[in-house]
């Protein structure tokens, strides 16, 4: 449908305007008249032709404003070149047009001049001397023969015609009576056994003059055609009968007055069309012009459509090119300036195409590097902080954020004075850290104490200047815990040698003490048996109780060999809390929370780390009053891991004002007895599972420390 | 343009026509078969006269029509005006045959027209009784010379043609 309307249609209309305009010239030049009776069809065809030409511009003219009004690649360079076309072709157009009807006025005019229409005008005169002479002759030879039938008798006319025709050398002779009735005819030509006539106009002249005597035309030529009364005739009054003579012209003038009329009639018909033969022409120019300038108009169209139509779709490539759509087709490259633009705009594309991916894989790479990156600063222990050049930080792990004890996420983005303004008591951190930003320097470190919600931090803070100026990075470590790792390690250590080198010679000791006691109490005197006797025992006690501590350092220092399954906490407490439940002498409370919260553990462990809680409320409360202690359970969730908190809180003094992580390292215990290694074993046993201690006030108005435990299965 | 297209409206609009009339007509039959029997009243136009008396035959298109379809039947014949500047007559002809007919002056010719006798085919002589016959006789613009036929066609001074006569076979 498309195909007809933009191709077939307008050339089916320059087609029909075409053959239109062709046989009209022909018809008009008197060269056919087939056509002759379809004019008017042939006219409309040519006019429904225009119209369609018309329409066809009209949409293109159309749709190329609807390409401009919406942008479209190449439509502006389409008008300018259409316009371009149309300024080349039109004027040259009219300007023929205009030659054109002035050539074919001329052209006409010049076909009458004067001296030849004068020559042709004495040239009939001529032949019309000549036919009146010969007229002359044949109108004497017929007076004669008429005045022989005047006096020849009755029934003799057929005789007497039949003797003259040959003498006379007439084609037909002929009496006719009143009425037009033949009385007698003789013919020479057996073609004309039918004598023509006489009319109305004859008669009369023949009543008027007395005579009739004319050239007429008679078959295929002129004859001479005589008339005559036969007997007296009164002028006036119409003849009874007639001599009717035709006679010929002598043959050799026959096609000479021939040729004189029809050159004098060709003539003067032509002189006649002459208007009419220019505005035929005239209208058949026309015709062409418009069809000439309606097909430039549509070749115009479609010249700067074929020579547009590679420069928009470049454009439109470009575009989406631009887009990142790599794959958008070009046109086919010709063998011309606008090829070879196609082909560097192709290899532009492809070269494009691959630093794009080059510069995606690049980007891929970065961002891996950056999420590796960022992965790895998320698992330091270390915590990490970046600036841009501008001070301004844009990057903090987690670790940060953990001994630092501020949520960072908010304040990237933000200068080192916003960020001491925001957290004041980050101060002691931000001010070594923006002096030595100030300063620029390469690399630097310095020690800072830090006072968080969580206690006093000693940081060792370094930093760093980026290659290329990009910024700077500072990493930080806890030394606190670092320190406490390392007292960890000491002591652990301490343990081991106190379990190896003081527990052996104890035994040897009491075994001693106990022989001297055996073979000397009996023996002695009774005063010097009674010193003897308080001093072994003395020995064997303290003995003992240094047996007992070193192996409590024993098992401090023993390395974990943990005998873990999945049991059940509540059962657990529960064992143990029974224990504890027949003694009047204190209030044991217990609130199991949770669905039996199972934790994979080492069952004896566990027992320990409780028994060790459970003693050292009791040991806290002292005897100032009834000891109450309440045991907790609860399940609690700290982001994708489940845990389950196991609390011991008691009515005790409540812990002490300096209470710190150090409180957790042996030797740490604010009571006259013990080892001080209580909480200490109980926070191993808790790290040794992969939980954590930590100790608060409690509800009941003492010290409250809390066990979390990972739950199994989480 | 527009001025010279609207002289050249109203001096078309100016021209006047030629009449044609047929006053009467009737088959006549005879021995040797129909004759159609024409009474027109002709009254050529100012340039038709002139192109008659400049050698342009005129030529009328005598249309006769009997019955009714499908058994309608038809038959043209063309009449030829005509002048000859040598003999300085006019001249009547009918192109089919060999009728000819010259008149000195055009008021004879117009007055031959009066009273036209036009051979038929034999099958007009045995029309059956109360055929409705029709007659239409116009100027045959394809028969005018051919730079003539393009302004005939829009110039009213050369347009003739009567009104179609009909009548009943007897």
């Amino acid at each position: 449908m498309t195909f007809l309307w933009r191709r077939a249609l307008p050339a089916l209309a320059v087609v029909a305007l075409l053959l239109a305009s062709l046989q009209l010239a022909q018809d008009a030049a008197g060269e056919g008249g087939r056509f002759a009776a379809h004019y008017r069809w042939i006219l409309g065809a040519a006019a429904l032709a225009l119209v369609v030409l018309v329409f066809a511009i009209g949409q293109r003219l159309w749709r190329l404003r609807r390409d401009i009004a919406r942008n479209a690649p190449g439509a502006r360079l389409n008008r300018r070149l259409l316009r371009l076309l149309l300024v080349l072709a039109l004027p040259a157009t009219v300007v023929v047009y205009g030659f054109a009807l002035r050539f074919l006025d001329a052209t006409v005019d010049n076909w009458f001049n004067v001296r030849l229409e004068q020559a042709l005008d004495d040239a009939l005169e001529l032949a019309r001397i000549v036919v009146d002479e010969h007229l002359d002759a044949a109108e004497a030879a017929s007076a004669t023969l008429a005045a022989r039938l005047a006096a020849a008798p009755a029934g003799a006319d057929q005789q007497t015609l039949d003797e003259a025709i040959d003498a006379l050398d007439a084609i037909q002779l002929a009496v006719l009576g009143s009425g037009g009735r033949v009385e007698a005819l003789a013919s020479s030509d057996p073609r004309y056994l039918h004598p023509p006539l006489p009319d109305g106009a004859l008669l009369l002249r023949l009543e008027s003059d007395g005579r009739y005597a004319a050239a007429e035309p008679f078959g295929d030529g002129l004859a001479l055609r005589v008339v005559l009364p036969l007997g007296r005739s009164d002028r006036g009054l119409a003849p009874t009968r007639m001599l009717q003579g035709i006679f010929p012209l002598p043959p050799r003038l026959q096609p000479l007055m021939r040729s004189i009329e029809r050159a004098s009639f060709d003539f003067q018909r032509l002189k006649f069309l002459r208007g009419s033969l220019k505005l035929t022409f005239a209208l058949i120019l026309s015709f062409v012009l418009a069809l000439s300038l309606l097909v430039v108009v549509l070749a115009a169209f479609g010249v700067a459509r074929r020579l547009v139509a590679p420069i928009g779709r470049l454009a439109a490539a470009t575009r989406a090119i631009g887009a990142g759509r790599y794959d958008t087709p070009l046109p086919a490259p010709s063998n011309d300036e606008l090829g070879f633009l196609v082909s560097s705009f192709a290899q532009m594309t492809r070269e494009l195409e691959r630093a794009s991916a080059r510069a995606q894989r690049s980007a891929h790479e970065i961002e891996q590097q950056r999420a590796w990156l960022g992965a790895v600063l998320e698992r330091l222990s270390a915590g990490v902080l970046g600036f841009d050049r501008d001070g301004l930080l844009r990057v903090a792990n987690r670790a940060a954020e953990s001994i630092l004890d501020v949520e960072l996420g908010g304040e990237l983005g933000r200068s080192l004075a916003e960020l001491k303004t925001a957290h004041a008591e980050l101060a002691p951190f931000v001010d070594p850290l923006a002096r030595h930003l100030r300063e620029g320097l390469r690399e630097w470190r310095e020690e800072v104490v830090v006072a968080t919600t969580a206690g006093r931090r000693m940081l060792m803070l370094r930093g760093a200047a980026l290659p290329a100026q990009a910024g700077y990075v500072a990493v930080f470590d806890d030394l606190t815990v670092l320190n406490r790792a390392q007292r960890d390690a000491a002591w652990g250590e301490v343990a081991r040698r106190l379990a190896h080198e003081v527990k052996n010679p104890l035994t040897p000791i009491q075994l001693a003490a106990e022989r001297l006691r055996r073979r000397f109490l009996g023996r002695l005197p009774e005063e010097e048996g009674e010193l003897v006797d308080r001093a072994t025992r003395t020995i064997v006690s303290q003995v003992e109780a240094l047996k007992a501590m070193v192996n409590a350092f024993g098992d401090y220092a023993r390395p974990p060999q943990l005998a873990s399954g999945a049991i059940s906490l509540h059962a657990l407490v529960g064992e143990v809390l029974d224990l504890y439940e027949n003694d009047q002498r204190m209030v044991l409370e217990r609130h199991l929370g949770g669905d039996e919260p199972r934790v994979r553990a080492d069952a004896v462990r566990l027992r320990q780390a409780l028994h060790n809680l459970l003693k050292n409320a009791l040991e806290a409360i002292g005897e100032a009053h009834k000891p109450h202690i309440r045991v907790t359970t609860r399940v609690v969730r700290d982001g994708e891991q489940d845990w389950v908190e196991l609390g011991v809180a008691d009515n005790g003094p409540g812990l002490p004002d300096d209470f710190g992580e150090r409180w957790f390292e042996p030797w740490a215990s604010s009571k006259q007895r013990g080892t001080g290694l209580g909480l200490a074993v109980v926070k191993k046993i808790v790290e040794e599972h992969g939980g954590s201690v930590r100790a608060g006030q409690g509800a009941l108005g003492g010290a409250e420390f809390v066990l979390r435990l990972p739950l199994a299965g989480s | 343009m527009l001025a010279l297209l609207v002289a050249g409206c109203s001096l078309l609009l100016g021209q006047q026509p030629g009449t044609l009339a047929v006053k009467a007509a009737r088959i006549d039959v005879t021995g040797a078969g129909a004759m159609l029997e024409l009474d027109l009243d002709v009254n050529l136009s100012g340039p038709m006269q002139d192109a008659l008396d400049h050698g342009i035959p005129l030529t009328l298109r005598v249309e006769v029509a009997a019955g009714a379809w499908p058994h309608r039947t038809s038959v043209a014949r063309q009449l030829e005006l005509r002048w000859y500047p040598l003999s300085r007559r006019y001249q009547l002809r009918e192109a089919s045959g060999e009728d000819v007919r010259s008149f000195t002056t055009r008021t004879y010719l117009m007055a031959a027209l009066t009273s036209l006798r036009l051979q038929l085919p034999a099958r007009f002589a045995s029309l059956p009784q109360a055929t409705r016959l029709r007659v239409s006789v116009g100027l045959d613009p394809a028969a005018l010379p051919g730079a003539l036929r393009l302004p005939a066609l829009f110039e009213p001074a050369w347009h003739l043609a009567a009104p179609d006569y009909h009548w009943a076979a007897p």
